[in-house]
């Protein structure tokens, strides 16, 4: 029996960082001899062949089709970065047939049956390749992919920015969606990110109490404020920041979200 | 009230749907049970068929004028007080069948009791939209017709097994109608103080027309069937008819069903279009092939087609309207096809008209067929994203089972 977890990162809409943090938590979890899957399941957007410069032959949506097992797709990248623990990479297609192909495949039979082959897979690369953590990235907004993939996750990291659009939507989507996933078991909390100003932590009382409030409006535990970083934010190719720039404080505050969410799982 | 019986969400309780379900289906099923025995009380009371079916034409009439009065009144004369009034009248006016004698206090008598049909059907239907939202309302409402039709069933099934006399009967409706107030008790019934659109506004209503349309063409079709009926007096027909009548009451139950649900998950659009499409099709077998068997077949899926078209059509009139007005569009969207019906019904029968089958029936089919064109043009008013939600909700669970399975099996 696999004992690993699932970690699914997920947001109301993009550019809330989801990719960046993903990836650098993911990577600091290796770091730090954990051995840990990435799957990029963002299948209407994938961007992460392209954050690690990799021309995969076969891709996930391969694994939806039953055309490749996860093990032909996986790649491990833990040599190359240095890292201490396996670091599993699963990349998604970005040709646009590929992308059209899973738009429209919408019919419930065909969903549920490449559902079934990635819970195999998940299965598979908890019991043959050791992992102890699977980090999922998804698509933005309310998709039918989305859903799929944060209903197989233990639990679920809505990333979000502090402003009324985004607690809004998050709001929503947390009644419409996500009270729905507990009844199987997930948890999920909030994750606030580029958070404006230079405070990482909510220090003084009215900084705590806007938190409070703000988990209050959205129903959710907030388990991190990642504050926003212009040479992160308008990088133009931030790459597993939180490993390159360990002193940083962008990397700083996120170790300790790191900890912080293996210390609630 | 909670039925399990497909995906979805079916809990529809509260007090406010049961005090609704109460006043109509006890209203409905005294309509439907005193309608049947309605002519033979006449008949005794006046010793004549003429005044008999004159005093059905006035009955139906005074509940089409009383229902449209009501409709003007909804917004100025409390909705309690109407129910109140519309509840004993109805009891009174019934229990009165059994007290009057002659034409003339037969004919007022008659009169009450349409008023007492009239006065309160489009209230309580505007209540029950009220208080149903869009994505339950045709659910509802077939819950209402089902247990109407329950009703209705135990009730003949009740007099044909204990002999009841007409006056036994007439004591049945009269106590079948006080079962309404109980709704009273149950619910202040309060009416929301926004004011009514004008008629004008209803009628001029796109989407009303396009929907009100075929809802007429059907009663017309329906109505002019009966001149069919009348054609057909042989024993095998006779005997049709009769095996037809209970078949085409359970059918009529089991399809209203059917139909609230399809509406509520799909929209209100298709069954009506499937409804029109299938009777269509019954007139035309029938016309081409008039026997015993395309007749019996032709009244059940009429029973069907009623079923569902009558669940539909309860529910429409709610999701178009605004608050404040639903009393005007129930009472347009139910007083004029009956007014239709009941020209085209009572009236042959009363003069004994007959038509040849095959002559009316090809005109029927083209009637039911014609009338699905309205509705292709029609919006759909049940909400796309009500359709949406739905579909999500169910495809998560579909997912749920799937990781429950996935999670026995691996033994987590």
């Amino acid at each position: 029996m696999a004992s690993g977890k699932t970690l699914a990162f997920h947001s109301y809409k993009g550019g809330t960082g989801k990719t960046t943090l993903i990836t650098n938590v993911a990577a600091l979890y290796a770091k730090n001899g954990f051995n840990v899957g990435l799957l990029d399941f963002d299948l209407y957007a994938p961007s992460l062949s392209a954050y690690f410069r990799k021309k995969p032959s076969l891709f996930l949506n391969d694994l939806l089709t039953g055309q490749a097992e996860i093990s032909d797709i996986v790649m491990d990248l833990s040599s190359e970065l240095g890292l201490k623990g396996k670091f599993q990479v699963g990349f998604s297609s970005a040709r646009k047939e590929d992308i059209n192909e899973i738009e429209l495949r919408h019919d419930t039979k065909w969903q549920l049956q490449a559902l079934r082959r990635f819970l195999a897979a998940k299965e598979e690369l908890f019991q043959k390749f050791g992992l102890d953590y699977l980090f999922l990235d998804t698509s933005p907004g309310i998709r039918y992919w989305s859903i799929n993939i944060l209903a197989t996750a233990d639990y679920l990291f809505l990333l979000m920015k502090d402003s009324d659009m985004d607690i809004e939507g998050t709001r929503k989507m947390i009644n419409d969606i996500y009270d729905s996933l507990t009844r199987f078991g997930s948890k999920y909390y909030v994750i606030l990110n580029k958070i404006p100003g230079a405070t990482a932590q909510p220090n003084t009382p009215d900084e705590i109490n806007s938190v409070k409030e703000l988990e209050r409006v959205i129903g959710a535990q907030v388990v991190g404020a990642v504050p926003c970083y212009c040479d992160i934010q308008f990088s133009r190719h931030e790459f597993l920041f939180s490993i390159k720039q360990p002193n940083h404080p962008f990397s700083t505050k996120l170790a300790s979200l790191t900890e912080n969410i293996k210390s609630m799982i | 009230m909670d039925f399990q019986g497909a995906k979805g969400d079916f809990r529809i309780f509260s007090f406010k749907t049961l005090a609704v379900s109460i006043a109509t289906v006890s209203t409905l099923a005294w309509f439907f049970l005193l309608d049947t025995q309605l002519i033979s009380i006449l008949k005794g009371t006046t010793n004549s068929f003429f005044w008999a079916m004159f005093g059905e034409v006035v009955f139906f009439g005074f509940a089409i004028v009383s229902a449209i009065a009501v409709s003007f009144l909804s917004d100025k004369v409390s909705r309690r007080n109407i129910l109140w009034v519309w509840i004993t009248l109805g009891v009174v006016s019934t229990v009165s069948l059994m007290l009057i004698q002659g034409v003339l206090l037969s004919l007022i008598v008659c009169g009450f009791l349409g008023i007492s049909l009239g006065l309160g059907f489009p209230v309580i239907t505007a209540f029950l939209a009220d208080n149903t939202t869009v994505e339950k309302r045709a659910r509802v409402s077939a819950l209402i017709m089902l247990e109407t039709f329950i009703v209705v069933i135990l009730g003949f099934v009740g007099a044909t097994i204990f002999s009841l006399s007409l006056f036994s009967i007439v004591i049945l409706c009269a106590l079948i109608r006080s079962v309404s107030y109980f709704s009273l008790f149950l619910d202040p019934c309060y009416r929301t103080s926004l004011k009514s659109s004008s008629y004008r506004e209803i009628i001029t209503n796109r989407s009303f027309f396009l929907y009100i349309v075929p809802w007429l063409m059907f009663n017309l079709a329906t109505g002019l069937a009966t001149l069919v009926v009348n054609g057909f007096q042989s024993p095998e027909f006779v005997s049709a008819y009769n095996l037809s009548v209970p078949i085409r009451l359970v059918g009529a139950a089991a399809f209203g069903v059917f139909g609230g649900v399809m509406a509520d998950r799909f929209g209100r659009k298709q069954p009506i279009i499937v409804a029109l499409v299938i009777l269509g099709s019954s007139f035309a077998f029938l016309g081409l092939a008039p026997s015993y068997l395309s007749y019996f077949t032709f009244r059940i899926i009429s029973g069907a087609a009623w079923g569902v078209l009558m669940v539909v059509y309860l529910a429409v009139p709610g999701d178009i309207s605004s608050l404040g007005s639903k009393e005007k569009y129930y009472a347009l969207g139910w007083s004029l096809p009956l007014l239709i019906y009941l020209g085209l019904t009572d009236i042959p029968v009363a003069l004994n008209v007959r038509v040849d089958s095959s002559f009316l029936s090809p005109l029927l089919t083209i009637i039911l067929f014609s009338a699905v064109i309205p509705v292709l043009y029609a919006a759909e008013t049940l909400p796309r994203r009500k359709v949406r939600e739905r579909k999500l909700k169910e495809h998560i669970d579909n997912i749920g089972k799937l990781i429950e399975d996935s999670k026995k099996k691996s033994g987590s």
